[in-house]
């Protein structure tokens, strides 16, 4: 019935022209991966997805100064330039960093793609890097992103739990030290490794797919003729427990697993069946967690998965340390439950939660991206189906046997706040 | 013409090489007379600095050419104050006596202009 | 970042725990923290309190999406949320509420206008023309007085001058010739070349009725009083230096440059009397 279902989607897919999913086109010159969907809205956007994530970096901190340096001047163009003609096109220009990719992202109205597409291009083949952009324009970023990270306990406690987890590579943090000497040798250095080919996809949304393969032929034929790609070794998973001190803010704890690998449909169903994220308004959600968790705590369920290796875990914030013991059993609780086995119901509701998060990340520029984007440089087809149907395959048996494995690893735990009094790993039962 | 760096024929003399031939030996006459080598200035130590352009240039030089150009001021300031050049060992040998905070002004007062250009454009719709 | 074009100064205790580059560490500075909206106007448009070194939410920021942790920045931005502008009228507000109601007692205006105007006119006129007459007053006083006045003007009858006679009056403190001439000595006077002479003046100029001559006595060269009935040309010598002047008064031989002087005057009475003045 599920497959069916899906044959009907791609019939009206076929039928109405408006959606379309273009295979990846390798372009030869330049190595650079395009992929295009257009669904008929009014503006486009194209990314620039880089293999220059914090994963890939040499030294830290340099992949976040190589994401502000974005938009900076060019061989082309100057700082102000870029911003002044962007603003007067009316378009957004944006840069993300992940762990594994950095997204140039430039939204526009149709019909301006020549020169949004030449203004990403130029960045990644021809950016100055000049000093005095770096003292005067990006190291105020840089500082501002770390003091950020600094006051939020959550991403604290994240950061610290993939430096855990998976040591280098993964666990490199994606943030600078709020102490450090990049200057733009290194920055340079990072930049020629990452932006060599076989490294850049452009994914364009809202865009003829023939129009951007056209722009990209012109513009990144000049692409570095670096042939190193950042091959990163497999991220292998470790564990272990850090506390840090905290800086105001709630109490939190987050206590995790990693899974080595492609990342799996069964964890994404466990993260659903554990998220306390309720859809109806004002309600407690169906999660175990959520109804016996007291007053004021709050649970969160993270799954993160990248390309080789999956990060799942139970982040919990409340006010006092008591709240956070009790929460923190209550969740614990409720895994290996999990792991035990669940009833056959139990995990189809899990799956479907989770089938529908998966599908309306879709619906937004950014998720789009970024599911188009681990598919293209996998090499696999490029199309949102292939996501969707890994669902099915997931039932109550392997679901558990998932589980069991997963928190049979050794446990990362992250204590922010009061190191003394959180509770240790073996004090959760670990 | 009255930007930080003043009127200067040097770029069209240079771009002819007989006119180079024939300035060239006069100028560094000139530099070598002017007497700012003996007190162990380069050129751009005297470069008036007390306007905007100057003064962000100043704060484009690397910690380096920072310490350089304030230990420069005061081994010339104690000079003057003993009305005797320096040593002739420390004088600026003309190798040394090179341009290196113009090419930062340049660009400042490029940046300038192009900000200026870019407040003042005038948008037509197609 | 090290400029040392900018110096800042800045002196730590030795207490202060700080990293090896010296900077100093607040461990519990939450930099985030954003402060409470200050009553007074915000020049600038923020919201909230305006720090400049935090990031506005607006321009990025670390999110967790499904696609993990991803820091992201955008540099152009739209601007923030979308105000309203909304249409505001402002009830009219009663400044003095406690003020009691004084509706009862109050006059039309328009009623007694004409009485009103008249009463406030006539008194201004009043002390308009009171103003006017003592100034005009005071300064009257300062005019010449009638004795000073009298002095100015002589009268003469001249009914007692005889023809062919002289008579000299005192005027203004200098002596003022007056003759009765005949008939002849006029003809003599209009007789004359007189463009050739020193000082060119004819009869007629010099008289309002040819018999009566009327002129200072006072020689025009140093100041000396002709003698009349003397002289080469019939008319009066100067004996101080010798200047001979003519029936009609001008300077005919001698040092004398000018003709002798011919005040104001004028005839009053028919023939009867002269104002010289």
């Amino acid at each position: 019935m599920l497959s069916a279902r899906a044959l009907n989607l791609q019939r009206i897919t076929a039928s109405s022209s408006s959606r379309t999913f273009a295979t990846a086109v390798a372009d030869a010159a330049s190595g650079v991966r395009v992929a295009a969907v257009d669904f008929g809205q009014p503006t486009s956007a194209v990314t620039v997805l880089v293999k220059a994530g914090s994963r890939f970096q040499n030294k830290e901190g340099v992949a976040n100064v190589l994401k502000n340096f974005a938009f900076k001047s060019t061989a082309k163009r100057s700082a102000i330039g870029t911003v002044r003609e962007a603003e007067l096109y009316g378009g957004l220009l944006s840069a993300s960093l992940g762990r594994e990719h950095l997204a140039l992202t430039a939204e526009f109205l149709r019909g301006d793609e020549a020169f949004f597409v030449d203004v990403l291009s130029s960045f990644v083949t021809s950016a100055r890097f000049t000093r005095h952009e770096l003292e005067e324009y990006v190291k105020p970023l840089v500082e501002s992103d770390a003091e950020a990270v600094a006051s939020n306990p959550a991403t604290r406690a994240l950061e610290a739990a993939h430096a855990l987890a998976f040591r280098s590579g993964l666990g490199s943090s994606l943030f600078a030290p709020a102490h450090n000497d990049i200057n733009v040798a290194d920055i340079k250095a990072f930049a020629s490794s990452a932006f060599a080919k076989g490294n850049v996809a452009v994914i364009g949304t809202n865009i003829d797919s023939s129009t951007l393969n056209k722009l990209v032929e012109q513009s990144f034929t000049a692409a570095t003729a670096a042939e190193g790609s950042t091959a990163a070794p497999a991220s292998k998973y470790f564990g272990g427990e850090t506390r840090l001190e905290g800086s105001g803010g709630p109490q939190t704890l987050f206590i995790g697993f990693g899974a080595e690998g492609a990342p799996s449909a069964e964890l994404a169903a466990l993260a659903a069946h554990l998220s306390t994220q309720p859809s109806v308004k004002w309600s407690k959600s169906l999660s175990p967690i959520a109804t016996a968790i007291p007053e004021g705590a709050q649970v969160q369920s993270v799954y993160l998965p990248y390309s080789d290796a999956s990060l799942f875990g139970l982040l919990v914030q409340a006010e006092s340390v008591g709240g956070v013991k009790e929460a923190a059993k209550v969740a614990v609780e409720a895994l290996r439950n999990a792991a035990k086995g669940l009833k056959e119901e139990e995990v189809k509701g899990a799956v479907a939660r989770a089938k529908f998060a998966a599908a309306s990340g879709v619906e937004s520029r950014e998720g789009l991206v970024n599911v188009l984007g681990a598919k293209i440089f996998a090499g696999s087809e490029v199309s949102v189906e292939s996501t969707l149907s890994a669902f099915d395959k997931v039932n109550a048996a392997s679901f558990s046997k998932a589980v069991s494995s997963l928190i049979s690893a050794k446990p990362t735990l992250v204590t922010v706040g009061d190191s003394l009094n959180l509770p240790h790993t073996d004090e959760l039962g670990f | 013409m009255f930007g930080p760096l003043g009127f200067s024929l040097a770029p069209y003399i240079q771009s002819s090489k007989t006119l180079t031939s024939w300035v060239k030996p006069l100028a560094n006459w000139y530099a070598n007379a002017a007497g700012y080598r003996q007190y162990g200035f380069k050129y751009d130590d005297l470069l008036v600095e007390e306007n905007e352009p100057v003064q962000k240039a100043l704060s484009r030089l690397t910690p380096r050419e920072h310490y350089d150009r304030a230990f420069r001021l005061k081994r010339a300031s104690q000079a003057s104050i003993l009305h005797k050049p320096l040593e002739k060992n420390e004088w600026t040998p003309a190798a040394e006596d090179v341009r290196y905070l113009k090419p930062h002004v340049l660009e400042v007062m490029k940046e300038d202009a192009e900000r200026h250009k870019w407040d003042t454009v005038v948008v037509e719709k197609k | 970042m090290a400029t040392f074009a900018t110096k800042r100064a800045t002196t730590l205790a030795p207490t202060v725990r700080t990293l090896a580059s010296g900077a100093p560490i607040a461990p519990r500075l939450n930099l985030a923290a954003r402060g409470q909206a200050s009553e007074h106007d915000h020049d600038h448009g923020h919201s909230e309190s305006s720090r400049s070194d935090i990031r506005p939410r607006w321009a990025g920021g670390v999110t967790f999406s499904a696609a993990g942790l991803v820091s992201k920045t955008v540099t152009t931005v739209h601007s923030p949320a979308f105000q309203p502008r909304l249409i505001h009228t402002s009830v009219a507000n009663k400044d003095a509420p406690q003020v009691p109601d004084y509706s009862k007692y109050r006059t039309d205006p328009g009623s007694n206008r004409a009485l009103s105007y008249f009463m406030v006119g006539s008194l201004g006129v009043l002390s308009a023309s009171a103003a006017k007459s003592s100034i005009s007053e005071f300064l009257q006083t300062m005019a010449a007085s009638a004795d000073v006045l009298a002095l100015a003007k002589v009268e003469v009858d001249l009914s007692t001058i005889p023809e062919g006679k002289n008579v000299i009056i005192k005027w203004r403190g200098k002596p003022v010739f007056i003759r009765h001439r005949t008939q002849s000595e006029v003809d003599e006077a209009r007789a004359v070349d007189w463009k050739s002479l020193r000082d060119p003046q004819s009869d007629e100029d010099r008289v309002q009725k040819p018999e009566w001559l009327v002129m200072l006595g006072v020689c025009t060269h140093l100041g000396c009083v002709p003698i009349g009935e003397a002289g080469d040309f019939g008319g009066w010598f100067c004996p101080c230096h010798g200047s001979h002047y003519d029936i009609s008064g001008r300077a005919r031989k001698g040092p004398a440059p000018l003709n002798l002087e011919v005040p104001a005057y004028e005839f009053t009475d028919g023939d009867g009397k002269v104002i010289i003045g």
